[in-house]
């Protein structure tokens, strides 16, 4: 079945086509909702919640662009509002214009495997972790995300900065740890 | 867009990465949509049956109103300026005779807007009995100083008959046979009578004190349907009071042995380790009781709109084991973690323990009159009610407990109720009336079971304060 008769039956509401879009969709959404929550069953709570909205805003839907692309938005969205409106990660999710840490240019080579990366980027503070995501993922502007988490454009940037530099120290830690590893096996 | 190439990496790995959700999350989806298609209908029809009803109320009240309309329009048919050149001309033909045929022809007309007051006035105050009013002759005089546009028409009409009878028709006949009574009830003003033509004078007189006596009866009534109509239109105020029994099911059920368990998996450890499953107990009926300040009004003769605060209190009883008070998180995928201080085993059910609801509310319903008697009628009421849950201890069953824990958080706070039943009048301003009420929302939030709904039912008394 095509993207456009699968959306047209969802409009229907035919069951066995919504099963099939969330099936076709679920996967690369929960890796969303994953990277920007903390734990799985909350990334699952964000996808449950994402598609709800997906099903019901399905006819605002024009097929213009991508589903995929479209899908993905609402995910993203969901996922803020959820790290906005549960307790848990409101009171961690803060936000200070901190001095730019300076962007290194020797960029650490990525020898992890996705979700060892995702899990990497969990690590790190609610704030820097959504804007990192927002940014360095997802390809939003910094004035973008300022006004997606109602934040000035500099914090965001401030914010990026800092989170960027933790995870490619990390990321080096880890990278010689390897090499060590590897030369210590020879 | 990122020109970096760190940035450019770490998205490529990101785009790579795909994680199978648990088999729950879809179940979930696809019970939201159902639940959210079922909200959206209902909201997309209520406005219809709002229309319908509103509708259908209007059209009811604008009806009644038309019925009463046609009094007003013989009103200003005969306007009493306009019969006054007839009442004039009375005292030139007090030498006339007066013919049966004619007077009869006359009289009916009188008669028929006489029996149009008379069903006004027994349709607006029905425990009153019009007909059974004896006026002494000495009090009409003194009555008739009041007089209503209709009282005037009714005058008119008499003197009418009289009067141009008595013009038109004085050598006809030597003697008058008066058929039809002026007032049928009022015997001794309506036996059939002969006039001899001496009498004429006499006749007249006879004639002109029906037609007084008519007046004064009907001034009364009139006075009475005023009366009547502005004391109905009053708004009238109450208490209430109701004593029941409670109960929750799964369907129209006012009894039944379904249970409502939260059947969520656990994700934490209660101390002592996993105990073996046991059956959740029945729930049984429980006591219910409320209070109510009301307040009424009468639309129509048969139509009346209740509104009222209330407080009402329902219960159910269910059969628990033994109680575990130690303080543990819990949390299943339904209550992310919550800590139980203290919780019931299910092992054994051995002791009875009572779930409360205490609600506060307000409610609008219809009453109409089924059987209207003298002093006595039966109404049939039909309502809705908005009910908030103020407080409850209501336990849910979990069987990974397993055991019964109190989670507020799994209760639906806002309730709709239906209700209908018969209500009484026992005494003068003291109703009685058996009721049952439905709750058209389910008891718990998250449709982890089947829906279950409060129902109540008992016995409600209600006390009118402004009654007269």
């Amino acid at each position: 079945m095509d993207e456009y008769q699968l959306v047209k039956d969802c409009l229907r509401g035919k069951p066995e086509a919504q099963r099939q879009l969330y099936e076709q969709y679920a996967q690369t959404m929960l890796g969303i909702c994953y990277r920007y929550t903390k734990s799985v069953k909350d990334a699952e709570d964000v996808l449950q919640e994402g598609f709800v909205k997906v099903f019901f805003k399905l006819k605002q839907y024009k097929q213009e662009g991508e589903l995929g692309a479209w899908i993905r938005r609402i995910m993203i969205n969901t996922s803020l509002n959820f790290l906005k409106s549960n307790r848990k990660y409101r009171d961690e999710m803060y936000f200070t214009e901190q001095p730019l840490h300076p962007v290194t240019d020797d960029d650490p080579a990525i020898i992890l495997q996705a979700k060892e990366l995702a899990d990497l980027i969990r690590q790190l503070p609610l704030g820097y972790q959504a804007i990192f995501n927002l940014h360095a993922v997802e390809g939003y502007s910094h004035v973008e995300i300022g006004e997606m988490l109602g934040i000035s454009d500099g914090t965001s940037r401030s914010q990026y900065a800092r989170a960027r530099g933790l995870l490619i120290s990390w990321l080096r830690g880890i990278s010689s740890e390897q090499k060590t590893r590897n030369y210590a096996g020879k | 867009m990122p020109a970096n190439e760190f940035e450019k990496k770490v998205k490529q790995r990101m785009d790579e990465l795909k994680l199978a959700p648990s088999g729950e999350v879809w179940e979930q989806v696809e019970l939201r949509i159902r639940k959210e298609k079922k909200r959206r209908r209902i909201i997309f029809w209520l406005p219809f049956l709002f229309l319908g009803l509103g509708g259908g109320l209007t059209t009811f009240i604008l009806m009644n109103n038309a019925k009463k309309n046609p009094i007003v329009k013989t009103n200003e048919l005969n306007k009493p300026q306009q019969l006054q050149p007839v009442l004039e001309n009375n005292n030139n033909t007090l030498d006339t005779f007066i013919t049966t045929s004619s007077i009869s022809k006359k009289r009916s007309v009188a008669k028929n807007n006489f029996d149009k007051t008379k069903s006004i006035a027994e349709n607006k105050n029905r425990s009153e009995d019009l007909y059974k009013i004896k006026i002494k002759p000495s009090a009409i005089k003194s009555r008739r100083s009041v007089k209503s546009p209709s009282v005037d028409l009714m005058k008119s009409t008499v003197k009418e008959i009289t009067d141009t009878d008595l013009k038109n028709n004085k050598d006809d006949n030597n003697e008058v046979k008066v058929n039809e009574p002026v007032i049928e009830k009022n015997a001794e003003h309506s036996q059939q009578k002969e006039i001899p033509k001496e009498d004429s004078i006499s006749s007249k007189e006879q004639l002109q004190k029906d037609s007084t006596l008519s007046d004064s009866v009907i001034t009364i009534a009139e006075k009475k349907v005023v009366k009547s109509i502005k004391q109905n239109k009053k708004w009238q105020w109450g208490i209430g009071l109701q004593k029941g029994v409670s109960q929750i099911s799964n369907g129209l059920k006012f009894s039944g042995n379904y249970v409502y368990a939260d059947y969520a998996a656990a994700t934490g450890n209660p101390p002592g380790g996993s105990i073996q499953f046991n059956k959740p107990s029945a729930i049984k009926t429980g006591g219910s009781f409320g209070a109510a300040l009301f307040v009424q009004r009468t639309l129509s003769t048969r139509l009346k709109a209740n509104f009222d605060i209330h407080y009402s209190y329902l219960a159910t009883k269910i059969n628990v084991g033994t109680q575990v008070d130690s303080s543990f998180n819990y949390g299943n995928s339904y209550s992310s973690s919550f800590s139980l201080n203290s919780f019931y085993r299910s092992n054994g059910n051995s002791s009875s323990y009572t779930n409360n609801y205490h609600f506060a509310g307000l409610s609008a319903e219809l009453s109409w009159k089924i059987i209207s008697l003298r002093k006595f009628y039966i109404d049939w009421n039909n309502g809705i009610s908005y009910n908030r849950l103020l407080s409850s201890n209501a336990l849910f069953y979990d069987k990974t407990l397993p055991g019964y824990y109190k989670n507020s958080k799994l209760l639906t706070h806002d309730h709709l109720f239906f209700s209908t039943g018969m209500s009484a009048l026992v005494f003068k301003n003291f109703f009685i009336n058996p009721f049952a009420e439905y709750s058209l929302t389910s008891v718990q939030k998250r449709a982890v079971a089947p829906k279950t709904h409060f129902t109540n039912y008992g016995l409600r008394v209600k006390l009118l304060f402004n009654k007269k």
